[in-house]
C-alpha cells in the first residue's frame, strides 16, 4: 500500500485515506511526497 | 626475455616497467589480455535498504562498482559481500564498505555526501569478471613502445593486484589460448 508524507506537518498518510483531492487530512496542505516503499531494491551496478 | 624490471609506487597504484625481447604482436597480445581478460573482483549487485541521499540508487551503485577491490580471484564463483550503513552529516568513503572476506584497494574514494537526516544503508556483492564485459573489472592500464629490438612495457595497476601478478596471469591466459588452438588444429587434422 503506498504511503504519502505531508511536507508541512510530516505525518504519514496511507493512500486509502486520500480521496480524489490530494490534501493532508490533518493540516490540509496540498503537497504530499510519496514515501519510499520498505522493500529491498536490487540494483545491477553497471 | 624479460629484463630491467623496475617498480615504483604511486598514489593510485603500482607501476611496473620492464623490457621484453619479442615481437610487437606478442607484446600487443599480452597488453590486450592484461587489460581485458585478467579476472578481478568488482561490485555487481547492490541491495538498497535505505537511501535518502541526494544521489539515486543506480548512480550510487555505479560509483560503488568502480571502486577497486583488492585480491586475486582463485575461481569464477567467488563472491565478496560488503555492508555499508551511514548517516549524515558526513561523506561516505569507499573505506566505509565493511566485509569479512575482502577489502577495498583505496579507502579514501568519496561515494556520496550525506546531509543531516540523510541515511544510506545497503549491501553489495562483488563477483569475479573480466574487463571485456565491463570496465569495472579492468585491473590495469598498459602501454609499450619499441626501442630498437626491445619492447619497453609499462603496467599501471589500479590497486586490485600487484602488476607482476597481472603479468603472470596474462601470460598464463595467453598460454591456455595457444594450447586450445593447437588442440583444435590437431582435431581438424584427424
Amino acid at each position: 500500500m503506498a504511503e504519502y508524507r505531508c511536507l508541512n506537518c510530516g505525518k504519514i498518510i496511507p493512500a486509502s485515506e486520500l480521496n480524489l483531492k490530494a490534501k493532508c487530512p490533518y493540516c490540509s496542505h496540498k503537497i504530499l511526497v510519496k514515501v519510499r516503499p520498505k522493500v529491498v531494491k536490487k540494483v545491477i551496478a553497471r | 626475455m624479460i629484463s630491467d624490471m623496475r617498480k615504483e609506487k604511486t598514489r593510485i597504484g603500482d607501476i611496473l616497467r620492464f623490457k621484453l625481447k619479442g615481437s610487437i604482436p606478442f607484446a600487443n597480445a599480452i597488453r590486450r589480455i592484461m587489460i581485458s581478460e585478467v579476472p578481478t573482483y568488482a561490485i555487481e549487485y547492490v541491495y538498497v535498504y535505505e537511501n535518502t541521499s541526494s544521489m539515486y540508487d543506480e548512480l550510487i551503485a555505479h560509483r560503488l562498482a568502480l571502486i577497486p577491490i583488492r585480491g586475486k580471484p582463485l575461481s569464477e564463483n567467488e563472491v565478496i559481500t560488503f555492508v555499508l550503513d551511514k548517516e549524515g552529516p558526513c561523506t561516505v568513503y569507499s573505506g566505509d564498505l565493511k566485509s569479512e572476506t575482502g577489502e577495498v584497494a583505496f579507502k579514501n574514494i568519496p561515494v556520496v555526501k550525506l546531509k543531516e537526516g540523510q541515511r544510506l544503508k545497503l549491501e553489495c556483492e562483488a563477483v569475479v569478471g573480466i574487463g571485456k564485459v565491463h570496465a569495472k573489472w579492468q585491473p590495469c592500464n598498459s602501454a609499450y613502445r619499441q626501442i630498437e629490438e626491445e619492447v619497453e612495457f609499462l603496467v599501471e595497476s589500479h590497486g586490485n593486484m600487484e602488476p607482476e601478478e597481472i603479468l603472470v596471469s596474462s601470460i598464463e591466459i595467453l598460454k591456455d589460448k595457444a594450447e586450445r588452438v593447437l588442440k583444435e588444429l590437431e582435431t581438424l587434422e584427424e
